[in-house]
């Protein structure tokens, strides 16, 4: 048996000259991808191992953490707050998986089918997704304003349908109000990226079923939808996750209210960390959205790995 | 290279060169990241530097501070200097937390209130001032329900730096028009809220969209005017409950005005109701009243006068009692901010010698309140000490506050003598009532069982007795 450093040297001389030169170029793209890493140690995985531990706890947000077994999450899973505002989760998830979805596909489809001015209106369906969150959110509160918005100039001008309706004020309006104005940021957004989809079909496809005689619903269903199939999947899984996420238009348009109507389990958590002190049940419910979270992602996986063309 | 020629690899200078520009990027960011925007301080060789962070509204009012409590009080002393630290104003108090949890922190804790200084001071992170106050006074200058609101446990941990209470405020000219006089009872307000319904005005501005929290000052203002200070003494610390008739009838009848379209317009409308909108109503002679508290001293003039281009005046009366048994005239009080010692401060000698420097300063608080309408510590303010040119309004809600406080003839605010979670239900709660979602009876049963529950954690904070009347 070879040892030492003359065997070493003997081993190194029988193995292929780029071996070395590869784990040189290995190291390298580690060593640039460690700032990253700590980084992502510092900010992402750090704080969420801290999450799931404080979750167990009593913490106030400030001060020491007494551990308090499952308490937190037997409080949350008897909590009717909870409840409604996942309740209201499930509804925004509902709608912004069949409105917005239906509305880019049939935009990309339509704007796919012409040439001039499509470059015009890919900007603007796009426009409102590059306006800051806050700047939308209070153009909408005021264009919806039951005293100085659209229903009273409406009103001014004879159309008196809206000129008592208080989109925001009105429990049972509040809800699908901020979901539609969300909407309206998002779903030039998902035009642009359909399109984009749409654009790698393969044109003799549609050549092959005008000949055969098909409309244009028969297009979009047995051509179009199959062959954006992936990313249709990716922007679904994608919708879901952030649709449980979602905070900052319901924080700025209504603050959860009227009387909770528009309570999802993001603004709930803040209320609990911030307002109550009881960031250790707040991390319990992060946990739980987490947790939807990669059900979602492992049931994406499994019908890839199932073969599904996702 | 030639053209064509496309480099996969890197060699070891190049790498260096990138890592070094890469580890000067961090090393840069980091050096910005710590710098906070120094307003002054720094001292003289071998003088301690009290660490200091605070946050500003705007520009003006940081000019003001750093002149009046900063390069005041460095160039008067030459051991001690004040390091102020300006921090953004919604994370300040974020960044004072996660520093003193790391052990470090600035030397003087600024917070909103006892609510957020009552689990710094459980978790061990300030300083017990109690021999501190007995050294400077403080236990005299420092209004007593101020004093007493400022323990936990027996121990003093922070220092009112501002105080704050609820008022009605109004549009004299409104008042002139419609023969309407300050109402003196329930009667009175009924009847004027129904003479205004009647001549096309809103009776009560009012609105929550800019903040949520509007809601617990009419729930504040009924409490402490319909059923007293004495009920919510007894309530708060555990003698009675919240289910007891006269804490229900105040909710009912606040209930009612809010069905009948008093407050706000109509329900759906408060919700969606601006505070500015709610001003301009007043300046446009278009609503009767505007119930909020003191801090509106430096926002709502500027609807009014010359600064709005209009000819109106504002001004305001104390909520009249709604049931025989409440003082004609009683202030809710509220401490609208605190300072509190770090535990790990390394000098609490030259820190508390600042505060003292600081509290001792009511010449520099009238300036305030006459300049940005800055609501003032709760130390006794009287006519003499308003520098000419104050608003009388401004002058005058600060020494009837004075003069009341001192005879007892105060009440509770909701947000600074009910634990969290109380807090929270009474504001998110009460909109289940006007939206019909709640009885006022079921609002004031649930409120028992929150704050049951908090109580016995002993998260209530220290109470003053009310006078007895």
């Amino acid at each position: 048996m070879l040892t030492g450093r003359s065997g070493a040297t003997a081993e190194q001389a029988r193995r292929p000259p780029g071996r070395s030169r590869r784990r040189r170029k290995a190291l390298t793209a580690w060593l640039f991808m460690i700032p990253l890493l700590a980084v992502n140690v510092l900010v992402i995985v750090g704080p969420a191992i801290e999450s799931v531990y404080y979750s167990f706890t009593n913490w106030t947000g400030i001060g020491g953490a007494k551990f308090i077994g499952v308490t937190n999450f037997s409080t949350m899973f008897t909590s009717g707050a909870f409840w409604d505002a996942m309740l209201h989760n499930i509804l925004w998830t509902a709608f912004f998986l069949v409105v917005p979805i239906s509305m880019g596909l049939a935009g990309a489809f339509m704007l796919s089918r012409i040439r001039r001015f499509q470059m015009l209106f890919r900007v603007v369906y796009f426009l409102p997704y590059i306006l800051a969150t806050i700047i939308s959110a209070v153009v909408w509160e005021n264009l919806l304003s039951p005293t100085n918005g659209v229903g009273v100039g409406l009103s001014n001008w004879g159309i008196h349908a809206f000129a008592n309706v208080n989109f925001l004020g009105d429990p049972s309006l509040a809800l699908p109000t901020v979901a539609f104005v969300n909407n309206w940021q998002w779903w030039g957004f998902l035009v642009v990226m359909f399109l984009a989809a749409m654009s790698g079909t393969n044109p003799a496809l549609y050549e092959a079923a005008r000949i055969d005689g098909a409309n244009a619903w028969q297009e979009f269903a047995k051509i179009t939808i199959p062959s954006i199939r992936p990313t249709l999947m990716f922007l679904g899984l994608m919708t879901i996750i952030w649709s449980f996420l979602i905070f900052d238009y319901i924080y700025i348009m209504t603050q959860g209210g009227p009387a909770d109507a528009t309570q999802v389990v993001g603004t709930l958590m803040y209320q609990e960390a911030f307002q109550d002190q009881a960031a250790g049940y707040a991390s319990a419910m992060g946990l739980t959205l987490g947790a939807i979270s990669v059900c979602v992602v492992i049931i994406y996986s499994r019908l890839r790995r199932r073969g599904w063309n996702v | 290279m030639k053209p064509g020629h496309v480099q996969t690899g890197l060699d070891r200078r190049r790498f260096l060169t990138l890592a070094g520009l890469a580890g000067a990027g961090l090393a840069g960011a980091g050096a910005l990241a710590g710098c906070g925007s120094s307003g002054g301080g720094g001292g003289a060789p071998g003088a301690y530097s009290v660490q200091f962070w605070d946050a500003f509204e705007n520009s003006s009012e940081q000019d003001f501070f750093t002149k009046e409590f900063v390069t005041a009080f460095n160039s008067t002393h030459k051991d001690i200097q004040l390091d102020l630290t300006v921090k953004q104003i919604q994370t300040l108090f974020q960044a004072v937390t996660t520093a003193l949890a790391a052990g470090s922190g600035p030397d003087i804790i600024e917070a909103d209130g006892s609510s957020q200084v009552l689990p710094m001071a459980k978790a061990g992170q300030l300083l017990p001032l109690d021999d501190y106050a007995t050294k400077y006074g403080w236990d005299k200058l420092i209004l007593p329900w101020a004093f007493e609101a400022s323990k936990f446990g027996g121990k003093l941990w922070s220092l009112p730096n501002a105080y704050e209470t609820m008022v009605i405020y109004f549009n004299p000219a409104t008042y002139e028009k419609y023969g309407w006089k300050q109402p003196q009872n329930m009667d009175d307000l009924e009847s004027l809220m129904a003479d205004a319904a009647g001549h096309g005005i809103q009776p009560i501005a009012a609105g929550n969209a800019d903040w949520k929290g509007a809601n617990e000052w009419f729930v504040t203002m009924m409490w402490n005017h319909y059923a007293g200070p004495d009920a919510l003494y007894q309530a708060l610390s555990g003698q009675i409950k919240w289910t007891e008739p006269v804490f229900v009838d105040a909710i009912t009848a606040l209930n009612n005005w809010f069905q009948k379209g008093y407050i706000g317009k109509s329900v759906d409308d408060y919700f969606t109701y601006h505070f500015p909108q709610c001003y301009t109503l007043l300046a446009q002679q278009k609503a009767a009243m505007y119930w909020s508290g003191t801090w509106e001293l430096a926002t709502l003039p500027s609807f009014f006068g010359a600064k709005a281009s209009n000819d109106q005046t504002w001004s305001w009366f104390p909520t009249p009692p709604m049931t025989s048994g409440v003082p004609a005239e009683l202030y809710e009080l509220s401490i609208g901010g605190t300072f509190s010692v770090n535990a790990k401060t390394k000098n609490p000698d030259a820190v508390t010698q600042y505060l003292a420097w600081y509290f001792g300063n009511s010449p520099a608080f009238a300036r305030g309140l006459k300049q940005f309408g800055q609501e003032p510590p709760p130390v006794n303010l009287t006519a003499a000490d308003f520098p000419a040119g104050t608003n009388p309004n401004d002058s005058r809600v600060y020494e009837r506050m004075g003069a009341c406080s001192t005879k007892g003839l105060i009440g509770y605010t909701t947000w600074t003598f009910w634990p969290p979670k109380s807090d929270t239900y009474i504001i998110n709660s009460f909109e289940d009532v006007i939206t019909g979602k709640m009885t006022p009876a079921q609002y004031c049963a649930g409120l028992q069982s929150v704050f049951q529950q908090e109580l016995s954690q002993h998260l209530v904070p220290a109470l003053f007795k009310p006078a007895t009347y």
